[in-house]
């Protein structure tokens, strides 16, 4: 692989239901001004989707995009921002961003994309393929008709136990206004299900072997996303307390966790490290 | 009465060379003497000498162990390995592995009842390198003796300046725990951080343990077996033999 500046993976890619049509464009130069995911997909939508069009219609686009540090170690990242024209806003649809967390995100950068854009509509059911530069369209008729999970164990045996697949179910097929795309088993965006099952896309199934680089100096890079950690701690803002009680949380040491403690513990791993560190006592 | 260093190969050249049955102390001895160049008469000098071929490695002094009972797939183990070690996330690379197990346990997308990873029963068994001991599966596929013992830890490493990324090593590993860095077009695996895994800092529910080297098959948590049923009046007999009561 190439080398690239960090964060991004580098390509957008870009897939016309309606021809068949797959082809890529470089993320910096058309979209490096653009902020995550959800700037991203807006950008794609100001400018390439007419205002009026419906939601259903084969001129909505549907935008699969990352941030920059999606696929890294950054705590609190990985989220795929999918902007489209909602077919849940009133009094007309709008365009809008639902965001779904999971494995998707990070697979979407190893396999080299930072984002993922769908136009027009597919004649029969399809589902998307893509590992690494290798994207295809394939027939999806054995799936239209299957809930998500069935649909992304179908997949997975086709593809592979390390895919991750984004699949709707029988209400996006159904056009269902609330409709779901969910991946990772249970990670889903709201409302866009509809979309995607008005263009016959039944799923997208990814897989990446490739890397998310980091510009920066590594131990520089190891150092921040440890001290990161620290102030995260168990997420509670230090204020678990380690007895019961009925309003809070509670963190029981003997679960082995750390980063989630009581008011006065350091977070700390719970191993089994050497006293000098390569030799065993 | 000694042997002299290798014993078994001395026969081995005594038989060769037709004398085993009458093979005497001091033909024993003048063997023993002579093993070197015996040996090399012999086409047996792979296994010995200074410029042989790599083939026994000493035991490594410590290991990464694995508890897929506190594994929570996060994957920060794989990317910790690769991050700080190679400045780039790249799961693929990493040298300790969730991903490929981590829906649907070892076995893979079989949907049956005994599936295990999250989308089985919970279970998420990580893949570790075991630092073999002789014979090392990796080591001994490499044609290159790239793969060697590091002074510090033990650790089965790929030396870079070696490596001519054959990926023999690759195809020899039983757990798969090679794995290949196509940037540098070079196998990679395990090294143990020189002594401080990264892994082992980065899992935050002590699911991954740097241990002393040892035979580990009878290794496990403190806890020990779970049970998955256990009657009330039982239980409390518990603490009799165990006085720390079992959580």
């Amino acid at each position: 692989m190439a080398a690239t500046p960090g964060g991004f993976a580098g390509k957008a890619l870009r897939v016309d239901l309606s021809t068949g049509r797959i082809s890529t464009q470089d993320t910096i130069d058309r979209h490096g001004h653009m902020l995550g995911g959800t700037g991203l997909g807006y950008q794609v939508l100001w400018e390439e989707v007419p205002a009026g069009t419906g939601p259903f219609d084969p001129a909505n686009k549907l935008v699969f995009a990352t941030g920059v540090l999606a696929g890294t170690g950054v705590p609190c990242n990985g989220r795929t921002a999918v902007t489209t024209i909602f077919p849940t806003c009133w009094p007309r649809p709008l365009v809008a961003s639902g965001h779904m967390g999971g494995q998707f995100a990070a697979k979407l950068k190893y396999a080299g994309y930072d984002a993922l854009i769908i136009e027009g509509r597919a004649e029969r059911p399809v589902w998307l393929f893509i590992r690494d530069k290798r994207v295809e369209l394939r027939d999806a008729a054995h799936l239209w008709g299957a809930g998500i999970r069935r649909a992304t164990l179908e997949i997975s045996q086709e593809m592979g136990a390390d895919c991750v697949v984004a699949a709707i179910g029988q209400a996006g097929e159904k056009l269902a206004p609330m409709a779901i795309v969910a991946n990772s088993l249970s990670h889903s965006a709201g409302g866009v299900g509809g979309v995607m099952g008005s263009k016959n896309l039944k799923a997208i199934g990814v897989q990446g072997s490739g890397a998310v680089r980091i510009a920066g100096d590594k131990d520089e890079w190891e150092r921040l996303i440890k001290f990161h950690l620290s102030i995260l701690g168990g997420n509670n803002q230090h204020v678990v307390p380690s007895f019961p009680t009925p309003q809070s949380e509670y963190y029981n040491p003997g679960s082995g966790l750390h980063g989630g403690h009581a008011p006065g513990r350091r977070p700390g791993p719970m191993v089994q490290l050497w006293p000098t560190a390569t030799r065993p006592h | 009465m000694s042997q002299g260093k290798y014993p078994e190969l001395i026969k081995l050249a005594a038989k060769a060379a037709g004398m085993d049955a009458t093979l005497s102390r001091r033909g024993f001895l003048l063997f023993s003497a002579c093993a070197l160049s015996g040996l090399t008469a012999l086409g047996l000098s792979e296994a010995l000498g200074a410029d042989a071929s790599l083939v026994i490695l000493d035991n490594a002094k410590g290991m990464i162990l694995a508890d897929p009972s506190r594994c929570v797939g996060c994957q920060r183990c794989e990317l910790a390995c690769t991050e700080f070690n190679d400045g780039r996330a790249q799961p693929s690379l990493a040298r300790v592995k969730i991903g490929r197990a981590m829906n649907f346990g070892p076995e893979g997308p079989t949907g049956g009842p005994a599936m295990q990873g999250t989308w089985g029963n919970g279970l998420v068994v990580p893949g570790v390198c075991r630092q073999c001991p002789h014979p090392v599966p990796c080591e001994m596929a490499c044609p290159q003796d790239a793969i060697q013992a590091d002074p510090q830890t033990g650790a089965r490493v790929v030396l870079a300046e070696s490596c001519i990324g054959c990926r023999m090593c690759q195809r020899a590993c039983p757990w798969g725990m090679t794995v290949f860095d196509e940037e540098r077009h070079q196998a990679s695996k395990c090294f143990l951080c020189h002594g401080k895994p990264k892994c082992v800092e980065a899992c935050p529910s002590g699911a991954l343990r740097f241990v002393p080297w040892r035979d580990i098959t009878r290794e496990g948590r403190a806890g020990g077996a779970t049970l998955p049923a256990l009657s009330a009046d039982k239980a409390k007999t518990c603490v009799e033999c165990h006085p720390t009561a079992p959580k």
